[in-house]
């Protein structure tokens, strides 16, 4: 996963699979909390599958509202999570 | 007294001390009173009589609240409904309980036209067309059935069978201004009913949580820390959630009361609530929508995870018995419950269809509605609960309670949840299928532990291990959900 459209299309399949309304569509500022778009499952999903994907691990404590704002702010925290982890294996 | 009388009688009392909040508006009593007066008269104006079905479909939060005090201080009946629900079942929903006006934040469902008269607010007030709305002369509230097979119904609750409940609530919890309440619960499930009225009959604050946090453990704890949250009621899932959220790390001294119902809390994380709130009080509630709460437990202090938990005893003023197939009551058998709390009855495409059976104590005959679980009472008389009548099944001879499955797996150190489902669908006879959630752990572990702490003949014929069950919109695990995954 290399940049925030990866993830917007990562969101958009974990959605595909849900009930969530088929005419969303999911951009960088997309407000993913408001209109009841995740729901607990899906937010455990996306936190799954951006460890899988972008090789970081989803501690629980960054599992909060401010940081499943849009996919920009959740994007904003996988690149903080990649620095901390290459600044630790240095 | 009625539901719509708690508000003015408190406003007169305690006008300036905080009403609600949502986190993003703030009322007093006095402010609350006088925003519902104008709400009120303007769905008056608009059309609205005593007795009309008026729903509310707004998202949880300060203008909901308002209108549904507003539709009660008009005479009607109020029915919250959420806008998140999809479209056909809100319609649904909508016509089977006798709408005759929608309170709309958002797009009027098919079914009603819009008036074009806004309510103040950003509500608007749309109209029923196309089906005859129903009356209820006396007002009322009215909750749906959860509907996880089939359509929903509406269950139809006089004033009398709320203010029982919440009178209750405010009596035993000694409920007061001081208090604040906090409110995690949809406005369409039945637990909301005492964060909004027994905070309207006391002068305590209704604290709503704002949606955008339910689903992060994280925040809701943070939530309660800073909204100095005294009451909180809420299901058993989302108490083991905050667990993870670091409610154990969050000092939280004003939390005072601690109440559940919807579904069993696993004993392993109640102790742990238990340790880790010793001078606050729990209570273990249960009931269905068409009751409220019928029977209470208080948990000791000391309480611990050897002992099983009950459910208690009658609420006063109610008589809650163990009937068997013919209504006659005894030590065990189908949960009945009788009193001014069992509702008026389900509203079904517009009509009143009272649900009550007569049931025999001694020679006592009495008027009951029955719950569909099954309960046996103690030597002290508290009830346990043993699963619903629906959940035994029977594989190859063998009763099983899925219940019961539940509880010992539940018991396992890795298990943080689970759900035993039914599947008659994948083979002859069916199958029992186990879903767990586990700490990590290796899932053939896991399974091999579930196969050496059941009997054989309990044994799941399937164990899914997943990341996290399905919840329905009352926040409850999602058992039909689970019966009906692919295989």
């Amino acid at each position: 996963m290399n940049s925030v459209d990866d993830l917007c299309d990562l969101i958009r399949a974990i959605l595909a699979d849900t009930s969530a309304p088929a005419d969303v569509d999911i951009e960088p500022q997309t407000a993913l909390l408001v209109s009841g778009l995740l729901d607990s499952l899906t937010i455990m999903r996306i936190a799954t599958r951006i460890e899988e994907t972008a090789g970081v691990a989803f501690p629980e404590s960054e599992v909060v509202a401010a940081n499943f704002r849009t996919p920009q702010t959740l994007w904003a925290l996988v690149e903080t999570l990649r620095a901390e982890k290459s600044a630790v294996t240095r | 007294m009625t539901l719509d009388r708690l508000l003015t009688d408190t406003a007169g009392l305690h006008p300036g001390r905080p009403a609600l909040s949502d986190g993003s508006t703030a009322l007093t009593y006095s402010e609350l009173d006088h925003e519902v007066a104008d709400v009120a008269a303007a769905l008056i104006a608009h059309g609205v009589r005593r007795g009309d079905h008026v729903g509310v479909l707004a998202p949880k939060g300060a203008d909901a609240v308002r209108a549904i005090h507003a539709a009660l201080r008009a005479g009607a009946v109020a029915a919250p409904l959420d806008p998140t629900d999809p479209a056909e079942r809100v319609e649904r929903m909508a016509h089977t309980a006798g709408l005759g006006f929608l309170v709309v934040a958002g797009p009027v469902p098919a079914g009603f036209v819009d008036r074009s008269a806004p309510l103040g607010h950003g509500l608007r007030l749309a109209v029923a067309h196309g089906h005859t709305p129903a009356r209820t002369p006396d007002g009322g509230y009215m909750l749906f059935t959860s509907g996880s097979t089939g359509w929903p119904k509406g269950v139809l609750l006089s004033h009398e069978n709320v203010l029982h409940f919440v009178r209750w609530t405010v009596e035993e919890f000694g409920v007061g201004p001081d208090d604040r309440i906090g409110s995690q619960a949809a406005l369409t499930f039945d637990l909301s009913t005492f964060d909004l009225f027994a905070a309207a009959m006391t002068g305590a604050c209704a604290v709503l949580l704002p949606d955008v946090l339910k689903n992060f453990p994280r925040d809701v704890v943070t939530w309660l820390a800073e909204e100095r949250i005294s009451l909180f009621y809420a299901v058993p899932t989302l108490y083991q959630s905050l667990l993870r959220g670091g409610i154990e790390t969050t000092p939280l001294p004003r939390l005072r009361v601690l109440a559940f119902a919807g579904e069993a809390f696993p004993v392993g994380p109640l102790e742990r609530y238990v340790r880790l709130f010793p001078h606050s009080r729990f209570y273990n509630l249960y009931g269905p929508t068409e009751t409220n709460v019928c029977t209470f437990e208080r948990i000791p202090w000391n309480w611990t995870a050897a002992e099983p938990l009950s459910i208690g005893h009658a609420l006063p003023g109610l008589r809650v018995e163990l009937v068997d197939e013919n209504g006659v009551a005894g030590p065990e058998g189908e949960i009945a419950v009788s009193g001014p709390a069992v509702f008026r009855g389900y509203l079904q495409d517009g009509v009143l269809r009272p649900r009550l059976a007569t049931i025999t104590c001694g020679k006592e005959r009495l008027t009951a509605y029955l719950t569909g679980d099954l309960g046996v009472r103690d030597a002290e008389g508290r009830i346990h609960l043993r699963g619903r009548r629906d959940h035994q099944v029977k594989r190859r001879g063998h009763r099983i309670e899925l219940g019961d499955i539940e509880s010992v797996v539940q018991e396992l150190p890795a298990v943080r949840a689970c759900a035993a489902v039914w599947r008659p669908d994948i083979v002859d006879g069916g199958e029992i299928w186990l879903h767990l959630v586990c700490d990590d752990a290796e899932p053939e572990a896991v399974v091999r532990a579930v196969h050496e702490a059941l009997p054989r003949r309990m044994a799941p014929d399937h164990v899914v291990v997943t990341a996290e069950l399905p919840l329905t919109n009352r926040g409850k695990i999602d058992r039909e959900a689970l019966a009906s995954t692919a295989t």
